[in-house]
């Protein structure tokens, strides 16, 4: 047993390099080889699920191994920058009443040295490897768990013929979501970074022909793109000022007391800052949020898989990652407080008159990705990591039970299903687990975490948060997060009370059935983890990556805090439940006015960037086409090509022209040609120069 | 004696004048007449360096020797292209001699 955890943690590659083998196997042997042929199809998603086993097998080696070290006596080498908080006790990882330690491990190989040749300064070797802490190892548990449930999932939810493609991508998409929590450096992560950005490409538009899908999957693809360019900047800038990427190194040499090197060319701030923008892109955050909702066109599977527990998720990987630089530079901090809090109010309120099931997850699915960044600016990523595990399980789960619904009832508009509890049991009671987890109720997982994050909030407004964040925008950044308690809660109870109670309000959902067996044990597995997550274990460990800050809250605020957010996520539970039990015809949110157009149209954000694109972009691109016809193309190419083929003509008057007619031109241009070297002689001062060489022989 | 100063300007006034006679004559003859001027120009001039500048070193000559055998070669040559001209065309004046179309 040992020697099998000291293995999967020194040859923790393995984990990335299971799903490699399946992503080629797949392509190469089935897609290729096996082309059209029914065992093919069939054994395709196998070898995926079976690399994945394994792989989790490892990636739960890896964990236990680190823990078992940390509590085996042996002498720990945990380094020094593992400590993350400067107000760390005198281990980094022994959070207060918690026992476990971690001990990371970390693999470094040379990768590629830099020629001198690019200059001294460039002459240093990038580096590849992994990097074992408790926040990758927990993280691939969790990220390994979901993919295997989903493929399992995937199983009957995706059509035989499709199997291959769509194992492939995943397998692909599974090997790059490793290799970004793994990773050693931040290049390596970078690569891996872009990598599940093409895979979610490739995903949500799996159904391709369908014009909608295809359209989503490009807006996904650009509109991270501009959070990329942020992060390459970061990526660039910290190459120049500290020469080497990997995490260990940058947190070595990235201190709360420690100045910038002069070869970082922009403040430590602004680099936290354009980091935090690649983040945003990734885990769609106010104003880059706008592909999330729209990549639901992908299968439901890929949506509960990618974007909703995995990929979005790397945004808040990242600044956890990265968390040394933050509290380094904690002006970003108010940027990643307030655009989280914001985010998670914004979305809130868009996802509270969502008619469509998998919309009002996904709105959710941002507001919830705006607490964990809060959760960042307010100096707690151990609880918004918590937080992340959490969602991963129950919002995995809600879109899997989503996903069961409309493949029972052949729609996606929560106005057109109702009464599917009696005929979908298992489903109804899944979602509504995942649900009442997603609205925190006691004593389901997101009951633990979100109190964990409010309680940052409350520090922050009691002015205990980071130094840089007023007690006066705390208290706003705790407005926010409990009123978007409030609203969680209701646009929870209002989807599960339209879709899965009342009479059935369509043909398709009169005809509805249970979901297949496999798809049902993915959905029990999950809801016994959104069950049990919340205290079994999970705090604990994610409790590793940094101890907690605000150990000054008095046990009766907490309560109170606790009490006040369970509160109101029980009375907009009943609000939602008492608003639609009936179905009503009419909305009854459009009772709001103004504001139900805003949410209707999703606060004119979409609407916003398509006027930008249009009207802004479009306009200048034509103006920028314009120049480049009228001056490049017309001055400059067809201009040169003119004159050429004008001059051409007089010249050849010339040269086809008797002998004294060429002669004189000849002469002509020598003189010329003399006339322009003494000219030029005489400039730089060199005529006076020639003239005295003359004297000279002159004299002799 | 002649200074180093006279004997150039005679030089370069023979050699205008050669390279005159030859871009303005229309006489065939008298173009390459021209040449032979330009000729002898450079010639007096590389005499004029030799004796002023380089007493004591023979290249001019050589230079001055090989000149005027190259100009009588010339001058056979240009004769004989003249005279295949005059044949052909039954002139010598150039500016009536044209076979390219432009």
């Amino acid at each position: 047993m040992t020697i099998f955890l000291t293995f999967a943690q020194q040859q923790s590659w393995l984990i990335v390099a299971l799903p490699v083998a399946a992503f080629l196997f797949i392509g190469f042997v089935i897609i290729i080889a096996g082309r059209g042929q029914e065992l093919a199809k069939r054994l395709a998603p196998w070898v995926l699920i079976v690399c994945l086993a394994a792989a989790l097998a490892l990636a739960l080696g890896a964990l236990a191994g680190g823990l078992a070290r940390g509590a085996g006596g042996e002498v720990s080498h945990a380094p020094e920058w593992f400590q993350l908080a400067p107000a760390a006790g005198e281990h980094g990882a022994a959070a207060p009443g918690a026992a476990l330690r971690f001990v990371p491990t970390e693999r470094i190989a040379d990768w590629l040295p830099l020629p001198a040749s690019m200059g001294e300064s460039f002459a240093r070797t990038l580096k590849i490897g992994t990097l074992l802490d408790p926040l990758s190892a927990v993280m691939l548990v969790v990220v390994l768990l979901v993919s295997l449930l989903v493929q399992i999932y995937s199983l009957s939810y995706i059509k035989r013929d499709e199997h291959p493609r769509f194992y492939l991508y995943m397998a692909l998409f599974t090997t790059a979501m490793l290799g970004l929590v793994i990773a050693s450096s931040l290049l390596q992560l970078f690569i891996f970074w872009e990598l599940v950005g093409v895979c979610s490409y490739l995903l949500i538009g799996f159904w391709y022909p369908k014009p909608e899908a295809a359209k989503a999957a490009i807006k996904a693809f650009v509109v991270t793109r501009f959070g990329d360019l942020g992060l390459l900047f970061a990526v660039i800038f910290l190459w120049m000022g500290y020469g080497d990427l990997t995490f260990s190194h940058l947190a070595a040499q990235i201190g709360p007391a420690m100045a910038a090197p002069a070869a970082l060319p922009v403040s430590l701030t602004v680099v936290a800052i354009l980091l935090f923008i690649g983040a945003c892109g990734k885990s769609a955050q106010f104003p880059l949020h706008i592909w999330l909702p729209d990549a639901m066109e992908g299968p439901t599977s890929v949506s509960a898989l990618i974007h909703a527990a995995t990929m979005v998720a790397a945004g808040i990987y990242l600044v956890a990652r990265m968390f040394f630089l933050f509290e380094a530079a904690p002006m970003a901090l108010i940027v990643v407080a307030t655009v989280g809090a914001f985010t998670a109010l914004f979305a809130a309120s868009i996802g509270l008159a969502q008619t469509d099931m998998k919309k009002v997850m996904a709105y959710s699915t941002v507001s919830q990705l705006g607490y964990m960044m809060m959760g960042l600016g307010l100096a707690a990523p151990a609880a918004a990591f918590f937080h992340l595990t959490t969602h991963a399980f129950f919002k995995a789960l809600l879109f899997l039970t989503a996903g069961a619904v409309i493949h029972a009832a052949h729609t996606q508009n929560i106005w057109e299903m109702g009464g599917l509890f009696k005929k979908m049991k298992v489903t109804a009671i899944t979602c509504l687990i995942g649900g009442l987890a997603l609205a925190g109720i006691f004593p389901l997982a997101g009951f633990f975490s979100k109190d964990k994050l409010l309680e940052s909030a409350l520090a922050a407004a009691m002015g205990l948060g980071p130094e840089t964040i007023s007690a006066g925008l705390g208290g706003l950044i705790l407005l926010m997060a409990l009123a978007t308690v409030l609203m969680t809660a209701f646009y929870t109870a209002r989807m599960w009370t339209l879709v899965f109670l009342g009479e059935p309000r369509s043909d398709g959902a009169k005809h509805a059935h249970e979901a297949p067996r496999s798809m049902q044990l993915s959905l029990l597995v999950l809801a016994a983890l959104t069950l049990v997550a919340g205290f079994l274990l999970v705090p604990r460990l994610t409790a590793l990556i940094a101890p907690a800050h605000h150990a000054a809250l008095a046990p009766w605020m907490i309560w109170t805090l606790t009490g006040g957010a369970s509160l109101l996520a029980v009375v907009g539970i009943l609000w939602g439940y008492a608003a639609y039990r009936r179905a009503p015809a009419t909305e009854p949110l459009a009772k709001l006015g103004w504001a139900y157009t805003g949410l209707v149209k999703l606060w004119w954000v979409d609407a916003f960037f398509t006027w930008l694109a249009h009207r802004v972009v479009l306009v200048l691109g034509r103006r920028a086409r314009t120049f480049d016809k009228g001056v490049v193309d017309g001055l400059f190419v067809d201009g040169t090509a003119w004159l050429t083929g004008r001059l051409g003509v007089v010249m050849r008057r010339v040269s086809a022209g008797p002998l004294p007619g060429q002669l004189q031109y000849a002469a002509l241009v020598i003189f010329l040609l003399a006339a322009l070297v003494i000219l030029g002689m005489s400039l730089t001062g060199l005529l006076p120069l020639l003239v005295k060489t003359a004297q000279i022989g002159g004299m002799r | 004696m002649f200074s180093i100063t006279g004997l150039l300007t005679i030089s370069g006034i023979l050699f205008v004048a050669g390279a005159a006679a030859l871009i303005t004559r229309r006489n065939a003859v008298a173009a390459l007449m021209g040449v032979e001027l330009m000729l002898n120009a450079a010639n007096l001039n590389f005499v004029a360096g030799w004796r002023y500048f380089w007493p004591e070193r023979l290249d001019a000559h050589v230079a001055v020797l090989l000149v005027i055998t190259v100009a009588a070669a010339e001058a056979a040559v240009g004769l004989a292209i003249i005279l295949n001209l005059y044949r052909k065309f039954g002139t010598v004046d150039l500016e009536q001699i044209r076979l390219m179309r432009g």
